[in-house]
């Protein structure tokens, strides 16, 4: 402690250390010495000055405005979460598919927009995935039945899933998205195995860069390299 | 499609989760998604390092619903997470220089209410407090900025409340040299003068 009683205040020159006085303001002294101190600040101006000062800033911290978390934030956050393997926590061990964020964030800002921009040109990413493939396989759901006319409603199915069935290999998913165009730096949203009219395929949710927009693409099983075996194209959601 | 789950408490939510219910997690972090960008934002500022954050914070929760027993409250257990995920953030981005951040980045209010030298202070408070050590800017936020008491700060944190109130104590002091309420600099340890120069500067030429 540096201060003199009874020597004048010269501000700005505190006579009490401003992180004594700090702690004073925080309640971090033990009571004896903050009824010792208060008694001094009550003879210093320029220590009152800094508590008035602490009060200030803290005033200004309190009136910081609260954002809301902006919607393509939450639909980033929202595709991460519905990307994940159902079944809520998976045990320690099992499928998990990483945040793609992590690649299509850093062209710039917003994992949503930049997903969709990238979809939008044709663009999937396949890195980071990682499903459950060999080693203690999840048993696969029975083909999801669907015709063209209500294909949107399998969006709620796949949307999540990593029933990928014979594009469960991340190199046959790629070869299966490149053969339609779809350039391969990323990984699609979901995917369940359909029955489209009664033809066995895969359905597979990738972005299109729109929230709560999604574009279903179904291939058949023989999806591959020159082979884009398309049975179904189209876009849902708003 | 609205979640069976959609309404109920957030245990209910965790429980539904973990029986597999795909939207219940989702559900259980939109609502509290708006304090918790709050949160991330005010300490990391950068708005993509906060979606981050966030991001990277709700996966490990997801993943770790499994193992939550209850001991605390689902919002807790989730908040200290989210907190972690952003002190971890602002101790690796302490050990390397800080770009400057434009005035107004996609994360801050677009809404001016406030006359425009008041929307200037929020937007320096906002600055200045990127400056302070991650330990004293992550309890500044949470009790000054976000309003937590003492106990529920140093809950989230994993410290002691003494220690939560040092904090403080701290970053404050530091601040009220910053943001000019003190001019006297040289009373505060560890704020480099050509900082506190700057944001003098900044704020007595507009």
């Amino acid at each position: 402690m540096t201060g003199t009683p009874g020597r004048p205040p010269r501000p700005p020159d505190r006579s009490l250390p401003l992180e004594l006085l700090a702690d004073l303001h925080a309640g971090a002294l033990d009571e004896q010495q903050a009824a010792e101190l208060r008694a001094r600040v009550a003879a210093d101006p320029a220590a009152r000055a800094t508590l008035a000062a602490l009060d200030a800033t803290v005033a200004e911290l309190n009136a910081l405005p609260s954002p809301r978390m902006p919607d393509h934030v939450a639909a980033r956050i929202d595709a991460t979460l519905a990307a994940q393997p159902r079944g809520g926590s998976a045990p320690p061990g099992g499928p998990v598919v990483e945040p793609a964020s992590r690649s299509w964030r850093r062209a710039g800002w917003g994992g949503v927009v930049l997903l969709a921009t990238a979809a939008a040109a044709g663009v999937i990413a396949l890195s980071g995935i990682e499903r459950e493939i060999g080693g203690n396989p999840v048993a696969a759901p029975p083909p999801l039945a669907l015709s063209a006319a209500d294909l949107g409603e399998g969006l709620d199915e796949a949307l999540g899933s990593s029933d990928y069935g014979p594009l469960s290999r991340p190199a046959a998913l790629a070869a299966c998205l490149e053969a339609n165009g779809i350039a391969v730096v990323g990984e699609p949203l979901g995917a369940r195995e359909v029955t489209l009219d009664g033809r066995r395929g895969v359905l597979l949710v990738l972005p299109t860069g729109r929230i709560a927009q999604f574009r279903l693409l179904v291939v058949g099983p023989d999806c591959g390299a020159g082979t884009p075996s398309l049975i179904a194209d189209t876009v849902v959601g708003r | 499609m609205s979640s069976p789950s959609s309404s109920g408490s957030d245990d209910d939510l965790i429980a539904a989760h973990r029986r597999g219910d795909p939207r219940a997690f989702s559900e259980l972090v939109r609502r509290h998604s708006d304090r918790m960008w709050a949160v991330a934002l005010r300490t990391l500022r950068d708005p993509d390092e906060a979606a981050d954050a966030l991001q990277e914070a709700f996966l490990s929760a997801f993943r770790a619903a499994g193992t939550f027993r209850g001991q605390s409250q689902v919002t807790t257990w989730l908040h200290r997470i989210v907190v972690n995920a952003c002190l971890d953030r602002m101790r690796r981005r302490q050990a390397r220089p800080t770009a400057p951040l434009p005035e107004e980045g996609p994360g801050e209010p677009t809404e001016c209410r406030d006359p425009i030298a008041e929307r200037e202070t929020r937007l320096a408070v906002a600055d200045a407090l990127v400056e302070l050590p991650a330990e004293q800017r992550a309890a500044v936020v949470l009790v000054d900025v976000q309003g937590y008491s003492i106990a529920a700060a140093a809950m989230l944190l994993g410290v002691a409340e003494g220690t939560v109130k040092s904090r403080c104590a701290r970053g404050r002091a530091k601040l009220a040299v910053l943001l000019g309420h003190l001019r006297n600099p040289d009373a505060v340890a560890n704020v480099p003068p050509e900082v506190v120069t700057a944001r003098q500067h900044r704020r007595e030429g507009r």
